[in-house]
C-alpha cells in the first residue's frame, strides 16, 4: 500500500505518533509519505525521513500560565494560507495514496475527500467545543460552528482511530464525544508509540530517577523553577530536566548535584526506560508514551486548557500518578514524587497499563485494521 | 400450589405475583420470592408471559397467562425506543386490563405483588386489593431524553403515570441493597412524599449462596452472561477473542437456547458453552468473575454470590449505564463498552482478579446480602402489613 500521513504541526505529539505508525508500515513492506510542517517536519527529518511540506492549519498561542484563546483564533486566521486547499489537493493528486492518514490535520480530509481516497483520521479529542465554553458570545459561536464543522468531518471519513487504550482505560475518554453514527468508526488502537519498552535500551541513571518534561521557557518557567526546587530537597532523588533548545543551563545558579539538564533529548525511549515517574505537562502524546512504558505521571495540565486538564484529572482517577498546578509548592511536588514512587498501587496501575499497551501493539494493530479495510476495497 | 377457590387457613396468605416479561430478571425474583412465600406456608401464584412464563414453569410452578405490556425492541448495539413505543401500544388492547381483573376475581388474593407489571396495579385498585410495586427503576423519563420531540413527549406522560401509580400502591419494594449500597441509585429519583412507601428489601435472589453446590470448574473462572444473539454478538466475540489470549483464565459461557457452539470456529481449550440454564447459581458459585450486560438482576446475583462484575451496558440504556456506573464507583468492578477491545477486556479480568479491593468490596455485598434476607425481609412485611 502507499499511505500518506498527514499531521497537524502543533505541538510534537501528532507528529511522534505518525511516526509510530509511519515506521510500522514502513516495516512491514509499504510506501509511506509524511506531510508535515513547521517543528514537526524538522523532526521528521531529524529522524531521518523526508517529508512533505504542507500549509500549516491551526496556530496556538500562549500567555502567562496558559492558552490565549482570542490570539490563538486571530493568528490561525491570519496564517491561513488561501492555497492551503488546492496545495494540499494537488501533493494528494502527486503521491495518490492509497490511504490517507490525517493526524488531526483537517485539509487533508477534504483533500482525501475530494479525491475519492479512503481516508482514516487520528485525534485524541472530539469535544473541541470544549475550548470555546466560558469564553464570551463570539467564541461561543464559533464554538457551535466547529462542533457542527468537526461531526460533519467524522462522519465523511473512513474510520476514526483513537491513539489511545481502549475503554475503560482510554485516558482521554473526557474529550471524547461522539454521535451513535460515528461510534461505529471508532477503533482504540492502543498508545502509537515509536519504540516499546522491551526494545529499548536502558541507560545508567541514577535511581530513583525523576524525568521531567517542562520546558523551561514561557508559561512553564515557573514550574520547570519549581522542579528545580523541588530537586534541592532530597538529593537522594535524581533528576533529567529537559528544558528546551533555547534555554542556556547556565542561568540556573547553584545546580545540585542531583540534577542534570538538557537542553534537547533526541531519543527520549531510553530515558523513558530508565526513569522512574515522568513530570510532564498533560498533552495526550507524552502521557501514551510514559504509560506504555509503565511510569508514574506528574502532570501540570496548562491552565484554562480544557484537554489537558481532563487528561490529568483521568491520571489521577485512574491511579496512574497525580495532577498537578501552577501553583503547587515544591514541597508539595516533592510530597507527589515521594507518593508515586512509594505507592504500590500506582507502581502496579501503571505495570499494568504497561503490559496492556504491549498487547494492545497500537502501530501493528492499526496497520492490520488499515491492511485490513483498505485492501479490501 | 394450591387450587383456586380453596379456603385459606388463618395466617396463610394468598399472594399473586405479577412480572414484567421483558429481560428475565423480573422473573428470577418473582421467583425467589414464591420460593419464599411456599415455604412459609403461604400460597403464591404466578401471572407472567413469554420467556418469564416458560422460566416459571421450567422452575416446576403453574404460571397464569397475562397480557404483555411493554415491548423493547434493540437493533445494532442499542435499544430503539420509537420501535418500543410503537410496538408496545401495538401490542396493547383494551381487553387486557379485564384479563388482569379476571385472574384476581378467580385468585381472590390478600395481596398483590406487581414486578415492573403497570396493569397488575390498576386491576388491583380497582378491586380494593393491596398492592405492593416492586421496580428498580424510578427514572424512567431519563430513557426518553434528547430522543426527539415524539419521544419527549412520551416520556412526560410516562413519568406523570408512574408518579400517580406510585402514589397509589400501598408500598414500593426495591429488591436492591438499601442506601448507600444500592446498586440502582442513579436511577432512582421520587418526590419525598413516597419515600415512607419505600422498602429496600435487599437482593431478592431465588437461592442462598449457603444453599448453593458450586459447579466444579477450573479456577480462575469467568462466567459470561452475555447472550450471542442481536447487538450483544460482537460483545460476545470479544470475549471469545480474550480468552484466547490468556490460557491461563478459563470462561464459562452461559448461552441462550439458540446458540450452536459449532458456529464459533476455533473454540480454546480454557472455554466451555453451557447452554441456556436455569439455574445459573451453582456456576456463579463456581467462578471469580462475571461478565455480564447491565440488567439490574444479574449485577444483584453476581453481588449475592460475592463476585466481581465487568459490565458491558446496552448504548443508550441510560438505566443500565447508571448500574455499571456505579459498579465502577463501588469498586464492584469495571464499565466496558461494545468497542472495548479483547485486549482491554483481559486487562480489566486481571485487573479485578488480582485488585485485592474489588474481591473485598464483593465479599462484603455477599455478606450484607446474606444479612438481609431479601425474600425473608419482604415476606416478614407483607405478613406484618397485610395479616396484621
Amino acid at each position: 500500500m502507499r499511505i500518506m500521513i498527514l499531521m497537524c504541526g502543533e505541538g510534537l505529539g501528532h507528529t511522534s505518533r505518525g511516526l509510530a505508525l509511519g515506521e510500522e508500515l514502513l516495516g512491514a513492506g509499504h510506501e509511506v509519505h509524511f506531510g508535515a510542517y513547521g517543528y514537526s517536519k524538522e523532526l521528521i527529518e531529524k529522524v531521518g525521513y523526508s517529508a512533505h511540506e504542507i500549509p500549516s492549519e491551526i496556530k496556538l498561542v500562549g500567555k502567562a500560565g496558559g492558552l490565549d484563546f482570542k490570539g490563538s483564533i486571530e493568528a490561525t486566521l491570519k496564517n491561513a494560507q488561501i492555497l492551503g486547499g488546492p496545495r494540499i489537493l494537488k501533493l494528494t493528486r502527486d503521491i495518490k495514496p492509497d490511504v490517507v492518514v490525517s493526524d488531526s490535520y483537517y485539509l487533508g480530509i477534504l483533500a482525501a475527500r475530494a479525491l475519492k481516497i479512503p481516508i482514516y483520521l487520528i485525534i485524541n479529542q472530539s469535544n473541541m467545543e470544549e475550548f470555546f465554553k466560558s469564553r464570551g458570545v463570539p467564541i461561543r459561536l464559533l464554538g457551535e460552528l466547529t462542533k457542527k464543522l468537526y461531526n460533519r468531518t467524522f462522519e465523511k471519513v473512513d474510520g476514526i482511530i483513537i491513539p489511545d487504550y481502549p475503554l475503560p482505560y482510554t485516558v482521554c475518554r473526557r474529550n471524547l464525544s461522539f454521535t451513535h453514527k460515528v461510534k461505529e468508526k471508532l477503533f482504540y488502537s492502543g498508545p502509537l508509540v515509536r519504540q516499546t519498552p522491551e526494545e529499548t535500551e536502558e541507560i545508567s541513571l541514577e535511581r530513583p530517577h525523576i524525568l521531567s518534561l517542562i520546558g523551561g521557557f514561557g508559561y512553564r518557567e515557573p514550574i520547570f523553577r519549581n522542579v528545580l526546587e523541588t530537586a534541592k530537597l532530597d538529593r537522594s532523588i535524581h533528576y533529567t530536566l529537559l528544558s528546551g533548545p533555547s534555554v542556556d543551563p547556565s542561568k540556573f545558579a547553584d545546580l545540585p548535584e542531583n540534577v542534570e539538564i538538557l537542553r534537547f533529548i533526541k531519543d527520549p525511549f531510553p530515558y523513558f526506560r530508565s526513569s522512574d515517574a515522568v513530570i510532564a505537562p498533560g498533552g495526550h502524546s507524552t502521557m501514551m508514551e510514559a504509560l506504555s512504558f509503565g511510569i508514574p505521571l506528574l502532570s501540570f495540565p496548562d491552565e484554562g486548557h480544557s484537554e489537558q486538564e481532563s487528561n490529568a484529572a483521568v491520571v489521577e482517577e485512574e491511579g496512574y500518578g497525580r495532577r498537578l498546578s501552577y501553583s503547587t509548592r515544591p514541597e508539595v511536588i516533592l510530597e507527589c514524587i515521594r507518593e508515586v514512587l512509594e505507592d504500590e498501587r500506582i507502581q502496579t496501575k501503571t505495570k499494568r497499563v504497561r503490559r496492556l499497551a504491549g498487547e494492545l501493539s497500537g502501530p501493528k494493530a492499526t496497520r492490520e485494521l488499515l491492511e485490513k479495510e483498505v485492501g479490501e476495497k | 400450589m394450591p387450587q383456586v377457590g380453596e379456603e385459606k387457613e388463618p395466617n396463610r396468605m394468598k399472594v399473586l405475583l405479577l412480572m414484567c416479561g421483558e429481560g428475565l430478571g423480573h422473573t428470577s425474583r418473582c421467583l425467589a420470592l414464591g420460593k419464599d412465600f411456599l415455604s412459609a406456608g403461604h400460597d403464591a401464584y404466578f401471572g407472567a408471559y413469554g420467556y418469564s412464563k416458560d422460566l416459571v414453569e421450567k422452575t416446576g410452578y403453574t404460571a397464569y397467562e397475562i397480557p404483555p405490556e411493554l415491548t423493547l425492541v434493540g437493533n445494532a448495539g442499542t435499544l430503539n425506543m420509537r420501535k418500543s413505543i410503537a410496538k408496545t401500544l401495538k401490542n396493547s388492547s383494551p381487553g387486557d386490563l379485564r384479563k388482569i381483573l379476571k385472574l384476581l376475581k378467580e385468585t381472590e388474593p390478600d395481596v398483590v405483588l406487581s414486578d415492573g407489571y403497570y396493569l397488575g396495579i390498576l386491576a388491583a385498585k380497582h378491586r380494593k386489593t393491596p398492592v405492593y410495586f416492586i421496580g428498580h427503576q424510578f427514572n424512567m423519563e431519563e430513557f426518553f431524553r434528547n430522543k426527539g420531540l415524539f419521544v419527549g413527549l412520551a416520556g412526560k406522560l410516562v413519568k406523570s403515570f408512574y408518579a400517580r401509580i406510585f402514589r397509589s400502591v400501598d408500598g414500593i419494594i426495591v429488591p436492591d441493597y438499601p442506601l448507600p449500597y444500592s446498586v440502582n441509585r442513579r436511577n432512582f429519583v421520587l418526590s419525598r412524599d413516597i419515600n415512607d412507601m419505600i422498602f429496600f428489601s435487599g437482593p431478592l435472589i431465588r437461592w442462598k449462596y449457603g444453599e448453593v453446590e458450586a459447579k466444579k470448574l477450573p479456577r480462575p473462572n469467568v462466567l459470561s452472561t452475555i447472550g450471542a444473539f442481536g447487538y450483544r454478538e460482537a460483545i460476545f466475540r470479544s470475549v471469545l477473542e480474550a480468552a484466547k489470549l490468556d490460557p491461563g483464565i478459563n470462561y464459562t459461557f452461559i448461552t441462550g437456547p439458540e446458540i450452536d457452539p459449532s458456529q464459533f470456529p476455533e473454540i480454546p481449550d480454557n472455554v466451555k458453552f453451557t447452554g441456556f440454564t436455569e439455574n445459573p447459581f451453582p456456576y456463579f458459585k463456581g467462578s471469580d468473575l462475571v461478565i455480564t450486560a447491565g440488567g439490574h438482576g444479574t449485577l444483584l446475583e453476581s453481588l449475592a454470590f460475592g463476585l466481581p462484575i465487568l459490565s458491558f451496558p446496552d448504548e443508550k440504556h441510560n438505566e443500565q449505564e447508571n448500574n455499571a456506573s456505579t459498579i465502577e464507583e463501588m469498586e464492584y468492578g469495571k464499565r466496558l463498552s461494545y468497542l472495548t477491545r479483547p485486549e482491554a477486556i483481559l486487562a480489566c479480568i486481571r485487573e479485578v482478579l488480582e485488585e485485592e479491593q474489588y474481591a473485598r468490596k464483593t465479599r462484603r455485598a455477599k455478606e450484607l446480602a446474606e444479612s438481609l434476607e431479601g425474600p425473608a425481609a419482604v415476606r416478614k412485611l407483607l405478613e406484618e402489613k397485610i395479616e396484621g
